[in-house]
């Protein structure tokens, strides 16, 4: 108990530097501006926000990603019960009950809940992160380089596993995305890999003007396919919101203690495993919420019940899915993953010593993670109203501004043309793969974890080189168990939807 | 109309195995050509890890081209097969906008260096801001204010308070 108490003094130290706060809150801001938006998804704005926080130092960079993760999450709400057009996959199950809400002229009553909701899902997310985390790091903290590698290659099959249409295509983004993070000098003796004669790619591939071109200049292109259809959608969704008891919505939500807790608990759990994330989270505990609930029967009509599972539950997922970020290393899902690229860039790494190595840097995290719940709860309460004007804005704007701020963001963090060529190039062959049905997770996973899974392998050979012992350790015999398993019930799964799909066109026939 | 879209998924994909496959060979070829340091008798060298990763990648190909291959083959001998037809107009209605879009992005990132940053920055966002949302005037108008305040921010952001000099070319 004493430990805790002392780690969570330790955490609220950061809350003493001004510019810290400030930066949660320019980053909340930012956040809920770009989740409104329809089409435009929280991994772009923290892809725009990237280049910006590598001139801040580490702690105030993550207190600027936290706040615009937590305000892009919860933008996406916004969308959800006025358009019923979910702003983010996470935020499904919200438009179940969110826009029928809204169409019965309860709209700010639906928005009041969903904030309230997201803020008691957030703030449970992080403190299940700041006991679990400390909780672990001593047992982490016995892990050999065997059992690294291991735990990275589970981290890989399960994500490119979960991702895909098909596992194959899941996988082939992994470990072309672990091709990508051996480009560049060799991390033990330096030698240049991969480079095809480029001697800007000696450095590796640049993380930055990657992550642009892959999430910002793909999701674009994405959104632009059939932009007539969208403009008419949103113009003829859009309409007032209604009033927003802020009292009363809370009261609502403190009389749903259960659900709020056993939502945040689905969402925590499921952020905390590599893959699967707020998607699943939300639906899941929207499901186990009504399964449950005593009137099952008015789920999606339109109930507080529904916005809250769903809402508590994707907002949780935030701090679970730093609990294997700063513990092992593997990040939770993707913007934990952008999150620990930044800190590699900055030269710290996440993984089994970052809680002990790096505590004040871990423990502000937390407490930013904190904080970031608390400034877009305060921020979306005055900004709500403006919020929904936002909707009306066009596409013809929004796009060439995000796009003019990707080049910029991409030139700036080295002042090199290479890579806002690269933005081009990653961009179009983002797009390529999200039409092939390939997962983008995967490959930015991989392109992150291939040098620490590399350095691990050679450091576990060089140490002895039995190959054997990757197997015959049981931590790590357990994590490569669980790769083939992981693979093996992904098969199973697809093979069994595929037999579910012949039966129901026969029966359709 | 179902089975021509099974079709084209399926050429999708053996197009995604050639491509995987056309990779790893590549990067085989460089990894052959890489210039290997002295390494002692115990150690991994420099080169075994990224060709483990390739070897991989190119078995996955090898693994979605036989999956791709073997669906169309099926697919092919199923007694309800339909003549294989392309709507091009549906697909020219699709790609148009994102078509454009690149090219008018890839102009704009490769004529920076030579125009200059904030001149192409202008120029690019009035043609895209138009391209998205109509020729009107009303659209100009509202590009052409949504421009300037873009370039003014990013001017003073950037250049003023960050001392982040972008590139000149030409222009400015």
């Amino acid at each position: 108990m004493e430990f805790y108490l002392q780690a969570i003094a330790h955490s609220f130290q950061v809350l003493t530097d001004p510019t810290v706060l400030l930066f949660v809150f320019i980053g909340s801001f930012f956040g809920i501006l770009i989740g409104v938006v329809p089409g435009i998804s929280v991994h772009t704005a923290i892809v725009i926000t990237l280049p910006f926080t590598f001139g801040m130092t580490p702690i105030q960079g993550l207190a600027t990603m936290c706040g615009v993760y937590i305000g892009g999450m919860s933008g996406g709400l916004v969308t959800s019960i006025l358009l019923g057009i979910p702003g983010e996959p996470s935020a499904v199950a919200t438009v179940w009950d969110g826009f029928p809400m809204h169409r019965k002229g309860e709209g700010g009553m639906a928005l009041g809940i969903g904030l309230w909701a997201s803020f008691w899902g957030g703030v449970i997310g992080c403190l299940s992160l700041m006991i679990a985390a400390p909780f672990f790091a001593p047992y982490v903290l016995q892990f050999g380089p065997w059992e690294i590698f291991s735990i990275i290659m589970f981290g890989m099959t399960i994500i490119a596993s979960l991702g895909g249409k098909t596992i194959v295509k899941g996988l082939i983004s992994g470990v072309f995305g672990m091709v990508l993070g051996c480009v560049g000098a060799d991390p033990i003796f330096n030698n240049p890999r991969l480079t095809f004669g480029l001697g800007i790619l000696i450095s590796g591939v640049p993380f930055v003007s990657t992550m642009i071109g892959m999430y910002a200049l793909s999701q674009l292109m994405l959104d632009t396919e059939n932009t007539d259809a969208f403009k008419q959608d949103r113009v003829q969704a859009v309409t007032a919101p209604g009033p927003m008891p802020l009292f009363k919505t809370m009261i609502i939500t403190v009389t749903k203690w259960k659900e709020i807790l056993a939502a945040s608990a689905i969402g925590t759990f499921f952020g905390a495993l590599p893959g699967a994330g707020s998607a699943i989270s939300n639906i899941f505990a929207y499901d186990q919420i009504r399964k449950f609930s005593k009137n099952p029967e008015r789920f999606g009509t339109g109930i507080a019940e529904g916005i809250i599972a769903s809402e508590a539950a994707n907002s949780s997922v935030a701090g679970g899915s730093l609990i294997p970020t700063v513990t092992l290393g593997i990040p939770g899902n993707m913007i934990a993953a952008i999150m620990m690229g930044a800190l590699l860039m900055h030269g710290i790494q996440p993984g089994p010593l970052f809680m002990t190595s790096q505590q004040d840097l871990a423990y502000g995290l937390f407490t930013t993670l904190l904080f970031a719940n608390l400034s877009v709860l305060i921020i979306q309460i005055f900004f709500i109203r403006f919020a929904t004007k936002l909707l009306n804005v066009s596409n013809a704007i929004t796009i060439p501004v995000i796009f003019v701020f990707c080049v910029m963001g991409a030139y700036s963090v080295n002042s090199i043309l290479f890579e806002m060529y690269l933005v081009a190039i990653t961009g179009l062959m983002a797009y390529g793969m999200v039409k092939g049905g390939i997962p983008l997770a995967p490959l930015i996973l991989g392109l992150i974890l291939a040098p620490i899974a590399e350095t691990n392998y050679r450091i576990a050979v060089g140490t002895d080189s039995n190959l054997w012992l990757f197997l015959t350790k049981p931590i790590s015999g357990l994590f490569l168990g669980c790769t083939v398993l992981s693979i093996v019930w992904a098969y199973w799964q697809a093979k069994m939807q595929t037999t579910a799909g012949k039966i129901r066109e026969k029966v359709m026939i | 109309m179902q089975y021509a879209l099974k079709v084209s998924a399926m050429k999708r994909d053996l197009v995604i195995g050639l491509v995987t496959i056309a990779v790893a060979v590549a990067c085989i070829i460089d990894l052959v050509n890489m210039k290997q340091g002295f390494i002692m008798e115990d150690q991994v060298s420099a080169s075994f890890f990224p060709y483990l990763m390739v070897g991989l990648l190119g078995i996955l190909g090898v693994l979605q081209l036989i999956n791709a291959a073997a669906a169309m083959l099926k697919a092919r001998k199923d007694p309800a097969r339909e003549p294989e037809q392309i709507d091009w107009g549906k697909l020219k209605q699709r790609y148009q906008v994102p078509f454009l879009m690149f090219l008018f992005v890839s102009g704009y990132i490769f004529l920076i260096p030579v125009i200059g940053f904030y001149t192409m920055t202008v120029v690019f966002f009035i043609a895209l801001g138009m391209l998205l949302g109509g020729l009107s005037f009303k659209n100009f108008l509202k590009v052409a204010g949504a421009t300037a305040g873009t370039v003014l921010f990013m001017y003073y952001v950037f250049q003023f308070s960050l001392q982040v000099y972008m590139p000149t070319g030409i222009f400015y």
